[in-house]
């Protein structure tokens, strides 16, 4: 994988591979398998129903796993996106934060998907 | 590949990807273990051992981390290290978990070394704790939480050592027939009531520092503390007062044995021995539950190991041997029969006495073997005097509180006696009325049977157990012994006289002898014939002999029954006492005041009296509270005359009569005529019918 467009897409590569006890191979097929994982779908379906709390579990979840697989970019826009749907929630505020979340989620998909 | 086995970890984590990421982070160092949720965490839990640390993602479905850690409180996996992972690194979060106790905090996105070594941490903190752990257990009792035997003995040795400037004292105490309480109460109950003890003595514990103390075995507990006599009296006092009201229905006594320390630098087992031994000498006194350690008891204890070492062999070579105390009749003053006693001529020792081998013999159960030695030897002593035309009276044998439970006992003692064709009267049973009072229905029928084979049943140191007066009725036994000893120890003087004369009278009445046993002194002697004991046995009279000198006595004695009842005895006693409705109606039916009187030694005494009687004089019932019912407060002419017309009517067996001024109830006293008609005798005083009718109207 190029560093550089690593960087660019928003990911970590080092700090990434560094988590992986520096076995890059196994960072980089979970990176793959990222592309496949469902919880940006149950984001983006308990955002378009207004369910704060389903929304809430899903963008703690994808930000737990962007953190650890070093999707920057991603993640703190999920760090603002899950604080805003913590406890009651303010839905007005996730509404408007929410576009920023998904147009990174498309770009990183992108930019995996094109690795293959 | 060889090498030590890698540590497992139970990843608890519902999402598949980071689970993955966490088992490549861990898996060079670790064996790992995923669960989706704490459901399925707890499955593995009980179907995995060995698992060294649990890391926890706090946010998840089915049972979020949160709920699994107040699960797993009270569990056996409680203890494993559990290290809660988060993306929230806030304060309140942190403090919740914690409180719930996980150990350590790890957050998303993980920093693999930063994650690893608080991991590794955890594990090594909580071997650490294991090992506290398993040291505490190791050192102390599961039960109680007190320190057990080992702890004990060495944490009293250091403080021997640190306080060698003071005296100490060791007390121990445990509770007599634990073993029945628990069975009585469930051995749960029995566990609640152990902690409750230990309770206790931390409670006193506590209050007396520098001091250990500890559960010891089974019911034994003991504490160390410096020697004060007084607060050791009172800690005592305390423990005893509180376990006893632990549960009032059962008798929860402790005995306590204190051991003052001589030497500090002596095993702690031989002290804790020492103190055993003296707790040992209140076992069985109900009123005795603390005893100091005294050297003789070791000495005792030596001597009973020589005593059960050398048993067997004393009785292979007929070292036991019989020795006979000749009973006398108090009437005549000839003796009439002994008790068989055993001896033990030691090669060595010499003459012992059978203190000090007999409860040793009753400890280990050889004294069934010492009771039918001594049965033989007295038939064969029986069969002997018997073909030399001696005309025997008879002797007494003693069975033992084991012997007694023998289900086997008639069959072998009459079985005995036959095989040396012995009158079975000649050979009488003495019974202990403690171990009779045990259980008196099984006893009852026991002793029924000895005498339907013709044995003559004695009831051994009488007023020593716990049998009252009116179980006299219900206990088929032909012969009271009673032990002068009986008259010794506290009580007003004169009472427990007037106790002793009251069963002697009463036995009388019931038609059973008494004999007396310990009778060292004339005076004894004389106090005993005046209340119609029929029998003494002591010193006064014989020691114990050799059977020889026996022989030799009674060839020169002869032998002397004491006299029995009079031939209407039964008749009387039984129309006197009888509850019978019959009497009472016609004894009531006379419309005059009637009373029956006893007369001896010069003195009158009413046994009973009829309603008219207790209408006129006012006489309730109680000896002495009227001058009627009693001669020993009448002072006056009246009197005299009283007491002649009993003397008339007593001597000549007939009838006599008086007049005199009586006191009567609520008013002056009136001239009263006095018929007296002898009825009959109980030992020696006279029965007298007596008979008052008014000789004026008041004015």
């Amino acid at each position: 994988m190029d560093r550089q467009a690593c960087r660019d897409a928003g990911i970590n590569y080092e700090e990434g591979v560094a988590r992986f006890v520096g076995n890059a191979e196994m960072y980089e097929r979970f990176l793959g398998e990222f592309v496949n994982d469902g919880t940006f779908a149950e984001l983006e379906t308990a955002m378009k129903a207004g369910n704060v709390k389903d929304a809430f579990a899903a963008a703690h979840t994808l930000k737990g796993l962007t953190g650890n697989l070093s999707l920057d970019a991603l993640y703190k826009k999920l760090v603002v996106l899950t604080d805003s749907l913590r406890g009651e929630g303010d839905l007005a505020l996730a509404k408007t934060l929410y576009p920023g979340v998904e147009r990174e989620y498309r770009a990183v998909l992108a930019f995996l998907s094109s690795q293959k | 590949m060889s090498g030590e086995r890698k540590p497992t970890v139970l990843i608890i984590e519902d999402q598949n990807m980071n689970r993955q990421i966490l088992r490549q982070i861990l898996g060079t160092e670790y064996e790992v273990l995923e669960a989706e949720n704490g459901e399925r965490a707890f499955a593995i839990l009980r179907e995995r051992d060995g698992i060294s640390a649990i890391l926890l993602d706090l946010m998840m479905p089915v049972m979020d981390g949160y709920t699994f850690l107040e699960r797993v409180k009270g569990t056996p996996y409680a203890s494993l290290p559990i290290i809660a992972v988060t993306g929230e690194r806030d304060p309140d979060t942190e403090q919740k978990v914690l409180n719930l106790g996980a150990w350590d905090f790890v957050s998303k996105p993980y920093q693999t070394n930063v994650l690893l070594l608080r991991l590794k941490n955890a594990i090594i903190r909580s071997q650490f704790y294991l090992l506290r752990e398993m040291q505490h257990a190791y050192e102390h009792d599961a039960l109680t939480d007190l320190y057990n035997r080992g702890k004990f003995f060495s944490e009293t040795k250091l403080l021997l050592e640190r306080c060698a400037d003071r005296q100490f004292a060791l007390l121990r105490f445990d509770i007599d027939h634990f073993h029945l309480l628990n069975s009585f109460w469930g051995e749960e109950e029995g566990d609640r009531f152990l902690r409750y003890a230990a309770d206790l003595l931390r409670r006193v514990g506590r209050e007396v520092e520098p001091c250990t103390y500890a559960r010891i075995s089974a019911d034994t507990f003991c504490l160390c503390e410096s020697f004060d006599e007084s607060r050791i009296a009172r800690q005592v006092d305390e423990i005893h007062e509180a376990l006893t009201a632990y549960n009032r229905n059962y008798l929860i006594k402790p005995s306590f044995g204190v051991y003052v320390i001589e030497d500090p630098a002596d095993r702690i087992q031989s002290m804790y021995e020492r103190a055993t031994l003296a707790a040992k000498e209140c076992k069985g006194r109900y009123m005795t539950y603390l005893s100091y350690y005294k050297p003789d008891m070791s000495r005792k204890v030596v001597l009973e190991q020589e005593i059960v070492n050398e048993m067997q062999e004393a009785m292979d070579q007929e070292q036991f041997q019989v020795y006979l105390q000749p009973k006398y009749s108090l009437s005549s003053e000839q003796p009439y029969g002994a008790e068989a006693l055993v001896r033990w001529q030691h090669p060595t020792k010499g003459l012992l006495s059978p203190g000090m081998f007999i409860p040793v013999f009753e400890r280990n159960g050889f004294i069934v073997d010492i009771d039918f030695y001594m049965w033989e030897h007295v038939c064969r002593l029986l069969r002997k005097w018997l073909d030399e035309g001696l005309n025997p009276a008879p002797v007494s044998v003693n069975v033992s509180r084991v012997n007694m439970y023998n289900p086997n006992l008639v069959s072998l003692i009459a079985g005995l006696v036959k095989r040396y064709d012995v009158p079975p009267s000649l050979f009488n049973l003495e019974l202990t009325e403690s171990a009779y009072m045990e259980n008196p229905d099984a006893m009852g029928k026991m002793v029924e049977a000895l005498q339907e084979a013709g044995f003559t049943i004695m009831m051994d140191d009488f007023g020593s157990g716990y049998s009252s007066l009116n179980n006299l009725k219900d206990i088929p036994i032909d012969v009271l012994k009673i032990d002068m000893k009986f008259l010794s120890g506290g009580g007003s003087a004169g009472r427990k006289e007037c106790i002793m004369a009251s069963v002697v009278d009463m036995a009388g009445w019931l038609g059973i002898p008494v004999i007396m046993e310990g009778v060292e002194t004339r005076s004894q002697v004389e106090f005993l014939r005046s209340i119609g004991c029929d029998y003494a046995q002591g010193y006064y009279y014989a020691r114990p002999m050799p059977v020889s000198d026996y022989e030799t006595l009674i060839r020169t004695a002869g032998q002397h029954a004491a006299p029995g009842q009079p031939e209407n005895h039964r008749q009387i006693a039984s129309a006197l006492w009888s509850g019978d409705e019959g009497t009472e109606l016609l004894f009531n039916s006379i419309r005059q005041p009637a009373a029956v009187y006893s007369f001896e030694n010069d003195e009158y005494r009413v046994l009973r009296v009829n309603e008219t009687y207790r209408a006129v004089f006012g006489y309730g019932g109680r000896p002495g509270e009227h001058a009627l019912g009693s001669s020993c407060e009448l002072q006056d002419d009246g009197c005299d005359q009283l007491k002649e017309a009993f003397r008339t009517a007593a001597s000549a067996h007939g009838q006599s009569a008086c007049t005199c001024l009586l006191p009567v109830a609520g008013g002056p006293e009136r001239r009263m005529r006095l018929e007296l008609q002898y009825w009959g005798a109980n030992k020696n005083a006279a029965v007298l019918f007596a008979l008052f009718s008014e000789t004026e109207r008041p004015a």
